[in-house]
């Protein structure tokens, strides 16, 4: 079990990214918090298999088609 | 309601080998029909939970679909059970792929998008052997394959030759002509799939009390649904096939 937290920073939809996010989070069977979510940065906190947590990752890299990421930074818990 | 109002016929059996996948789409829905190792066939949405590549470009082996993508593979029950990339990762059953019911009979594989707790019904009329004719992609709505399908005339089902004996009904997605002429009693079988809208699949059957069709026979049905194909996408509605 690992628990991370992404900073993604780019142009968002916030709703629209935040129903990927959890989407992505439950077919790779993680916990997900979202306590920031604005149109320029969010926050997500994920919990579970690392190896998942990095597929968490690339995922919400690339994001849904109307939000464009241009930046991740990752730190423990 | 009949039985088969929600199975949908979306390929000739024999279009689909064993160990292999095809693409398709029903009620514009993506679907991927594959046939495992044992030959049985599966209806599933045509997505990769990974990153959305359709699992119809990946490849069968065995009991498994993988993706063409990064090779995730999935077993008969929809479940990933491979992570190429994480071998030693104790795989989620969240990461599952959209199965649809799947059946085969009548010479077709059928598809319900919903669980379905029987199997379409095979027309009574449907005795002998099956012999697949064609399928083909057509474009012109379901309903308007369907009407035209059953108002065609061909020998040896042509009205004027058949005596009276004629019949022609639709059941669900089938449209079902039958002949009976000295003793013998064709069928001649359409399923229709409803891609979208405006488009649809054909796919043809024959079931005949001999073996006199095979062949020569088969081919002359052949020529009729492609022709049937190009009267529907090039208008001429109100003409007949030869």
């Amino acid at each position: 079990m690992e628990t991370v937290t992404f900073l993604f920073t780019g142009r968002f939809e916030t709703a629209s990214f935040a129903d990927f996010a959890r989407h992505r989070a439950a077919r790779l069977a993680l916990s997900a918090e979202m306590p920031d979510l604005t149109p320029s940065r969010i926050r997500i906190t994920v919990s579970g298999e690392p190896d998942l947590v990095d597929a968490f990752e690339m995922a919400c890299s690339l994001g849904p088609i109307d939000c464009l990421v241009a930046d991740v930074v990752r730190r423990p818990g | 309601m009949s039985e088969n109002s929600n199975w949908y016929p979306v390929a000739l059996s024999d279009g689909v080998e064993t160990g292999s996948s095809s693409g398709t789409h029903l009620l514009g829905e993506e679907i991927v029909i594959w046939r495992d190792g044992t030959g049985a066939p599966h209806v599933w949405e045509d997505r990769c939970p990974h990153r959305g590549m359709r699992l119809s470009f990946g490849f069968v082996r065995s009991d498994r679909i993988a993706c063409l993508y990064h090779g995730w593979q999935y077993g008969t029950d929809g479940r990933c059970l491979a992570v190429p990339a994480h071998p030693n990762l104790k795989v989620p059953p969240s990461i599952t792929v959209w199965r649809h019911s799947c059946h085969e009979q009548l010479g077709m594989i059928w598809a319900h998008f919903r669980e379905a707790t029987g199997a379409p019904g095979i027309p009574v009329e449907a005795t002998g052997e099956v012999l697949p004719i064609r399928s083909l992609h057509i474009d012109c709505p379901a309903d308007v394959l369907a009407e035209q399908f059953a108002s065609f005339d061909i020998a040896p089902f042509n009205s004027e030759l058949a005596d009276g004996s004629r019949s022609t009904r639709r059941d669900g997605s089938l449209i079902i002509v039958t002949m009976q002429n000295g003793g013998l009693s064709e069928t001649l079988i359409g399923g229709v799939q409803p891609l979208d809208e405006d488009h649809s699949a054909l796919h043809a059957v024959l079931a005949v009390s001999s073996g006199d069709y095979r062949g020569a026979g088969q081919l002359h049905f052949v020529r009729f649904v492609e022709k049937l194909r190009d009267q529907l996408e090039t208008g001429g509605r109100s003409s007949r096939a030869q």
